[in-house]
């Protein structure tokens, strides 16, 4: 079959559909097709039919040109649909095939697309989806591999980073040759995670291409080859020279993988580093687990910042700053004593070391004070408290928890209750201080999720064990302090629980949860009543469920289990945009109640 | 009754009511649990929006078709608190014995009356309007005239001449196609118009020039599916013109071009059922055809009988996609008392009453691989065969055995026994991931005398006929690499 004439006129007569069929009329191309294809029909029938046809369009009028150029193309193309190329000459090699770890899961289409189009989408709330996926383990399937090679540049660096540390890995050695393929030197933090992964998967593939990427690598990328050979020992030469690099980046990267490695050489480095002007940039490093020559030549340093920082020298408290910061999780003799040695000189210290630090985003001895309450000896604990005259008013809160720590609940007492009382404003600004220290004693953590206030918490060592000195509840009633009798109230004092039960009926609404909370403890015996009947009144004639509503309803989980069946009816008088919530809040409660 | 969370997911019309029904159960929103002494019917009560409880069932007196029931004023079939219900029983939740409610004894009893009823009607011959019948074949006879007016104002204007706001000026045009009762001549319509934009929501969707260029050859073929149509289509309908009491035709798939929608009771008349079939599901695919304005489940099945390969289509238009049931992989073997199947095609499509599903065994993979076709040439001729026909589906698919999925050059070719070979590509099906990657991810095993589905495709530029590679059928188990 002459095939070659048959696509030759497929050929012409796209050209004419795309031109009008008009211009078919009379076409001298198509019109010279016909006389070989009539020939060719003597042997193969079909070739004349395609010759009639053609004479037919062209050789036709224009008003008939549409119709007979579909038919014309209807005929060629069924002859075209027959003599498609299906196979290939030559020899069949294996498919290189490299396993991966997992399999195809018999994971629905329904559960799949989402997380398919998750990776490789943009938008927001993906990350969410993704993350409970792999919480789920959901990522053992090998069609969610390429989705997830293309995340590792996704615009939302979090999800990107979760796929190099969380997803891909887990797909084993099977994937080095993908991400091998797809990775550019020169690119950006997309390659520079697609490099991180390759070394995590296939060590040995990755070394090469890291060497190559510290000779013509992007910084990104370079970054990354350098994290990755200071894993390996025999590299440490090349890791030493790029030390020395004048992109910060790559500096730092340098750096840091010097400082995993306790070697003679790389320790030399880094001490250099840290004498020199970029301490703050070795602040990273030496936070985490630097050897203790690293150490040393930082606490020498801050030592020598420290003589300049009593003679009030500006370079000089900048620059133990910056040592006090590095040093933020050394627990070691030495820095105690540097510390000490700095309490002991707070008084004489200028108005310059008050200042907040680049990096601390506190003063000196609030820096200082924190760190010694970190360690909690009694000689730093003491050195605090005997600095309290001369400390200032943002290391109050500290020096209360101190004390907490340190002294009998009576002198502690009597130290800072009259406090409450006094009139002075200086005296008035240290109430939130003590209320703050208070709150943490007394388990600070439950009570700022009460508030979903978080952000004056400290992060220091609560103190739930913490005795009170009962006097504090009359004094914090008398001095009206909402909050301090909620920390403070107790079973069988009456004052207490009519306080609470008044500020519920008329406080603040963001206020009764810590009120229901205490009255709790009181074991109240109205406080589901009272509790429903606040419900009610939050939420009558109200459109939306507000943030304090929320919060009003999930402070149903401190109410007796046992009232569940009663909440439960109460729910179904509410409205119901606040039924839902309401009945979600109750959950907790559920969990504890005795089953029907 | 025997079920899993897989089968409760499976019930579910779509994504958002499982995770509805989930949230039911979480909120202990069920507030009674009860079951049928025989163990055929569960129901509940529910809290809900209203001032009374819903009270959701679940009806499996005939387990192959369960009838969900519920007070709330959902359309949703099944509604998240009947689906709550299965999900609370799944996960153990303690049901009490109790009676048949006396409401949904009396809705049992009309089922079995309607059922009875139905099986009455269906012996009964049918009355047909035929002065009704008539008008509307002529309707539909003025609309293939007016839709081949428009194909050939197109041809006669030139595929040049065609851009995105002159497909849109068509489309409205042939509007009046849906009022002539051939909606599935203005679908075919669409999707040649819909060649010419990229989207159906953006104003800015003119296609690039290379862009334009690509679509020609299809955009052509399309258009002579399209006078195909009308011609066949107008003698199709002349002769029923003529004699209104001639049935759908069978022999091919014109009636069903035209948009007739087939009724099971036309199908079982026109003789076009099997009894007693096993079906395994080989590929699933859902995407959104733009042009149809629909979203479409595709589920790819092969029947463990005949060794058919068959498809289910599920169309879900836009506007009631929420309330129709989304279809999704399914990795059971379903028991068909009686199967349906649709004129045309070397896969036809299929649909069945009722079904019920059983865990899928290596018997079942076995008897699979068993079906699958060894003789390449074969299969590759009877997919030319039906795509050299105007109107044949342009992506037939085809369970095959093959001795070796390898490598020539950079393409993929997969050789059967007898050395013939395919070479294999990826298609441009909408929203479906490609396959090719896949495979080299695959244990070497896999790669070797295995069955493999695959869905065909011609390149009419390229002149070459491909094959997309759906599914490996091994010896434990259906490997799919899309759905």
């Amino acid at each position: 079959m002459s095939l070659a004439l048959i696509e030759e006129s497929a050929k012409e007569v796209r050209r004419l559909a795309i031109a009008g069929s008009p211009l078919a009329v009379g076409d001298f191309r198509l019109k010279k097709l016909a006389l070989p294809l009539d020939q060719a029909g003597a042997k193969v029938p079909v070739f004349a039919q395609v010759a009639k046809a053609i004479t037919d369009l062209v050789d036709g009028d224009e008003a008939c040109s549409a119709e007979r150029l579909l038919s014309l193309s209807t005929l060629l193309n069924a002859i075209l649909y027959t003599q498609g190329q299906t196979g290939l000459e030559g020899d069949v090699s294996p498919l290189a095939t490299t396993p991966v770890t997992g399999s195809v899961t018999r994971t629905t289409a329904r559960l799949l697309r989402p997380l398919q189009e998750a990776l490789t989408s943009t938008g927001s709330g993906r990350f969410e989806g993704v993350k409970s996926a792999v919480d789920a383990g959901s990522f053992r399937d090998v069609r969610l591999v390429d989705p997830a090679l293309q995340a590792l540049g996704d615009a939302y660096p979090e999800l990107a980073d979760l796929v190099a540390e969380k997803i891909l890995p887990g797909f084993g050695p099977g994937i080095a040759g993908r991400l091998k393929d797809g990775l550019n030197l020169q690119g950006k933090r997309q390659d520079a995670r697609r490099l991180e992964v390759l070394h995590r998967v296939a060590p040995a593939t990755a070394v090469p291409l890291c060497e190559e990427a510290l000779e013509s690598g992007s910084p990104d990328v370079k970054a990354a080859a350098i994290a990755c050979l200071g894993q390996h020992e025999d590299y440490l030469p090349l890791v030493l020279e790029q030390a020395k690099a004048r992109n910060k980046q790559v500096k730092a990267a340098a750096l840091e993988a010097l400082a995993t490695q306790d070697r003679p050489e790389a320790n030399d480095l880094l001490v250099a580093e840290i004498q020199g002007k970029d301490l703050a940039e070795m602040a990273t490093i030496l936070r985490r687990d630097p050897s203790p020559a690293l150490v040393n030549a930082v606490l020498a340093e801050a030592s020598k910042a420290l003589a300049l920082a009593l003679k009030n020298n500006r370079p000089g408290v900048e620059r133990l700053a910056v040592a006090l910061h590095c040093l933020e999780n050394q627990r070691d003799p030495n820095t105690e004593d540097l510390l000490l040695r700095l309490m002991n000189g707070v008084q004489g210290m200028g108005s310059a070391s008050l200042a907040a630090s680049n990096l601390g985003g506190s003063g000196i001895p609030k820096q200082a004070a924190e760190l010694l309450y970190r360690i909690g000896s009694p000689r730093s604990l003491e050195s605090i408290l005997a600095s309290r005259e001369v400390l200032p008013l943002d290391c109050f809160q500290l020096v209360v928890q101190t004390a907490i720590r340190s002294w009998p609940p009576a002198r502690v007492f009597d130290e800072f209750a009259p406090l409450l009382k006094s009139r002075k404003a200086a005296d008035k600004k240290k109430v939130g201080p003590i209320e703050n220290a208070m709150g943490i004693a007394l388990d600070r953590e439950e009570w700022a999720a009460l508030a979903e206030d978080s952000s004056r918490n400290l992060g220091l060592r609560p103190l739930q064990d913490a005795e009170w000195d009962p006097r504090w509840l009359d004094v914090a009633l008398e001095a009206d302090q909402h909050l301090m009798v909620c920390y403070l109230a107790r079973p069988g004092h009456p004052a207490a629980i009519e306080y609470l039960v008044k500020s519920l009926a008329s406080g603040r609404p963001v206020d009764a949860p810590f009120s229901i909370r205490a009255l709790s403890w009181c074991q109240y015996p109205r406080l589901t009543e009272v509790f429903m009947e606040l419900v009610t009144k939050s939420t009558q004639g109200v459109r939306q469920v507000s943030w304090a509503t929320q919060k009003l309803f999930q402070s149903a989980r401190h109410l007796p289990a046992a009232d569940l069946p009663k909440l439960e009816s109460f729910a179904a008088t509410l409205d119901e945009k606040f039924m839902e919530p309401f009945l979600e809040a109750l959950a907790s409660l559920r969990s504890t109640a005795p089953t029907a | 009754m025997p079920m899993d969370v897989a089968y409760v997911d499976s019930q579910a019309p779509n994504a958002g009511a499982i995770k509805n029904a989930r949230a039911v159960v979480l909120k202990r929103k069920l507030v009674g649990l009860f079951r049928s002494p025989d163990g055929t019917l569960l129901f509940g009560d529910c809290k809900g929006s209203g001032a009374e409880n819903y009270r959701p069932s679940a009806d499996f007196s005939d387990p192959s078709r369960p009838v969900y029931r519920c007070t709330c004023p959902s359309h949703q079939f099944p509604c998240k608190h009947s689906l709550a219900l299965l999900y609370a029983y799944v996960e153990g939740s303690p049901f009490a014995e109790k009676e048949v409610p006396a409401d949904i004894s009396e809705k049992r009893a009309k089922v079995q009356q309607r059922a009875e009823k139905q099986q009455g009607d269906a012996t009964q011959p049918r009355k047909v309007n035929t002065s009704a019948l008539r008008k509307k074949i002529q309707a539909q006879l003025d609309g293939l005239i007016l839709l081949e007016a428009l194909v050939h104002d197109l041809v006669r204007a030139g595929l040049g001449a065609l851009n995105a706001k002159s497909a849109r000026q068509v489309e409205e045009r042939a509007t009046q196609l849906g009022n002539a009762y051939l909606p599935g001549a203005q679908n075919a319509l669409h999707a040649l118009t819909g060649l010419f934009y990229r989207s159906r929501i953006s104003s800015d969707d003119e296609l690039k020039p290379a862009d334009r260029e690509r679509i020609y050859s299809a955009a052509l073929d399309q258009l002579n599916r399209l006078q195909s149509l009308c011609k066949q289509g107008r003698k199709y309908l002349e002769r029923r013109l003529e004699d209104p009491d001639l049935r759908p035709e069978t022999d091919s798939d014109i009636a069903a071009w035209l948009g007739h929608a087939w009724q099971l009771r036309e199908l079982r008349e026109a003789g076009l059922v099997q009894t007693d079939v096993e079906l395994l599901q080989l590929a699933f695919h859902s995407h959104d055809d733009w042009t149809r304005g629909e979203f479409v489940d595709t589920g790819v099945w092969l029947n463990l009988h005949t060794g058919a390969v068959q498809q289910t289509k599920n169309y879900r238009p836009y506007r009631a996609a929420k309330f129709i049931r989304e279809e999704d992989s399914c990795f059971q073997v379903l028991k068909c008392p009686e199967l349906c199947l649709y004129p045309g095609n070397l896969n036809p499509r299929i649909r069945w009453e009722s079904a019920e599903p059983r865990d899928a065994t290596a018997v079942d993979f076995q008897k699979a691989r068993e079906l699958a076709r060894t003789d390449l040439r074969a299969v590759i001729k009877d997919v030319k065969t039906q795509l050299k026909s105007p109107l044949g589906d342009r992506q037939p698919c085809a369970l095959v055995r093959y001795k070796t999925l390898g490598r020539v050059g950079e393409a993929v070719v997969l050789e059967d026994p007898t050395g013939e070979r395919l070479v294999l590509a990826e298609d441009a099906e909408p929203g479906e991931p490609g396959t090719l990657p896949l495979l080299s991810l695959l244990p070497a095993a896999m790669l070797r005398d295995q069955a493999v589905l695959l869905r065909f495709h011609h390149d009419l530029d390229a002149r070459t006929l491909h094959a997309k590679p759906l599914s490996l059928v091994t010896a434990a188990d259906v490997v799919r690499l899309t759905y």
